[in-house]
């Protein structure tokens, strides 16, 4: 049981790990935004699994350390239902105020 | 709590305060004010204040941003830098490095960091530790001395919580309509999303139930009446930035907004008074034992603590949704974010 | 000097925050930013509480 709570754990840190090198690295807004909303989500949802089975493991799954785990459940609902509509949310603020699509062309060079 | 991670937090609190104040374009500021907030709700967390990094997230990071966020949008969003700014500049960097130096001066003379026996922990926190179950049987110290050691405190705080929630009212509440359109630092394009409306549906009453969990539970786990509001507030104000300000006005209407604020702080004073017409001092909660039924002084004054605290969370929820409101819809009170 | 600096560092970072959030109150001229700035020293000062009863 150990071992399945480090490898979750481990990967909710590599997953958001990731996110944040996307945060840095990608060229524009839409693809940055995109990294941020999913790869937070997704790292949140592992890392808080990997918490409620180690409370879970640790309590000997008695009464109390099963409604700690159901909380902790519960809070992966909730973020699954609103971090990717906030993030939803600003994509759609940024398309409607004209955020320009990178393209892979390069860009024309004003002679000086 | 482990101090390494505790350096690396303060250190990274010390970057984010410095370049919340250095960027010139506001609306980027009040983002970084935002992590700033975040990091230090962390540091008390790693220090073992739970409720104050749930006040703090909540407040600071959540509701905090959401009204810099605001006014930004109605005035504008960039700052001038003039070279004549230089010399106030510099004076009071002169300024604040003497007081600086006398503070350094100081702090060599301090308890070191996590002494037990410094006076701090020796006289009052280990008598409010070992008396609060005696006294009220509360376990959660936090809450015991928030509302009952400490009553007169809690109580002039939720008054000027009142008082700034009808003071921004009273200043930017604005009665006749403007002839001309206004312009506004960013281009307002008033369009409804459907995902934005639904998930809002969704996450608003169990924000409620959640929150009222907190005002009810705050004697055992870390939560009380300002969290509770907030985090009341934060779902109202929820609910007029998916929808539109006028639908939100029908749920909860300006009239009701002042009012439930009043009537919170009215709860809590009046808790004071009752106790004053039944023969005890100002907010001794003991002596409520003789009209509340089946109750020994003890938990008499338990159950005060928990009216006192659902007075403190109906303030603190309409002072959130009255102040947001007077700021996004700039006074008018009819369109908002 | 330097092993006091380090046993009282939460002391260090607290009179830092504060002077930071007094300096943005005094010296810049937008309102918004001197919000901030007493939002920083307000925070530096609970950090203060709170550090001192730590164990």
């Amino acid at each position: 049981m150990n071992i399945i709570i480090i490898v979750l754990i481990s990967l909710g840190l590599f997953f958001f790990f990731g996110t944040a090198v996307g945060m840095l690295r990608l060229p524009d807004f839409y693809t940055r935004s995109h990294a941020a909303g999913k790869g937070d989500t997704l790292s949140t949802a592992l890392i808080l699994l990997g918490c409620a089975l180690f409370i879970m493991h640790e309590g000997h799954y008695s009464g109390a350390s099963i409604l700690v785990f159901l909380k902790l459940m519960s809070i992966i609902v909730f973020v699954f239902i609103g971090s990717p509509t906030a993030s939803h949310a600003f994509i759609d603020a940024g398309y409607e105020t004209g955020e320009k699509q990178w393209s892979n062309k390069k860009q024309a060079k004003k002679k000086p | 709590m482990i101090w390494q991670f505790d350096v690396i937090l303060l250190t990274l609190v010390l970057v984010c305060a410095v370049i919340s104040l250095s960027i010139r374009d506001l609306m980027a500021s009040a983002i970084v004010f935002g992590a700033y907030s975040f990091l230090m709700c962390l540091v008390w967390t790693g220090m073992g204040a739970v409720d104050v990094a749930f006040t703090e997230a909540a407040v600071g990071a959540g509701v905090s941003t959401v009204f810099f966020v605001a006014t930004i949008y109605r005035t504008t969003r960039q700052s001038n830098y003039k070279r004549k700014d230089l010399f106030i500049r510099s004076f009071s960097a002169v300024v604040v490095s003497v007081v600086a130096l006398a503070l350094f001066a100081v702090i060599a003379d301090f308890p070191y960091w996590g002494d037990p026996f410094s006076p701090v922990n020796d006289y009052v926190g280990s008598y409010y530790i070992t008396h609060t179950m005696a006294h009220s049987n509360v376990p959660n110290v936090v809450t015991s001395v928030l509302a009952d050691y400490r009553g007169f405190d809690t109580m002039f705080e939720t008054c000027v919580v009142f008082v700034a929630c009808i003071g921004i009212y009273a200043i930017l509440r604005r009665r006749k309509k403007q002839a001309k359109a206004e312009d506004t630092a960013v281009k307002h394009v008033a369009h409804d999303s459907l995902i934005i409306r639904v998930a809002s549906q969704i996450m608003v009453p169990f924000m409620q139930l959640f929150a009222l969990y907190v005002v009810a539970h705050g004697h055992h786990s870390p939560g009380g009446g300002f969290q509770g509001g907030v985090v009341l507030g934060a779902s109202v104000i929820l609910l007029a930035l998916a929808f539109n300000v006028k639908t939100t006005l029908k749920y909860l209407s300006e009239k009701s907004m002042i009012a439930y604020s009043a009537i919170g702080v009215l709860i809590f004073a009046g808790t004071g008074l009752l106790c004053m017409f039944l023969g005890g001092n100002f907010l001794d909660y003991s002596v409520l034992s003789q009209i509340l039924p089946y109750t020994d002084e003890v938990m008499a004054r338990s159950h005060a603590m928990l009216i006192v605290e659902i007075g403190v969370a109906l303030t603190v929820m309409s002072a959130m949704y009255g102040i947001y409101l007077s700021l996004a819809t700039d006074g008018h009170f009819d369109q908002g974010l | 000097m330097k092993e006091l600096l380090i046993a009282n560092y939460n002391y260090v970072v607290v009179v830092l925050i504060m002077m930071i959030g007094l300096w943005g109150m005094l010296a810049l001229k937008n309102i918004i930013k001197k919000c901030i700035a007493m939002a920083i020293f307000q925070t530096g000062i609970i950090l203060f509480y709170i550090s001192n009863i730590f164990i």
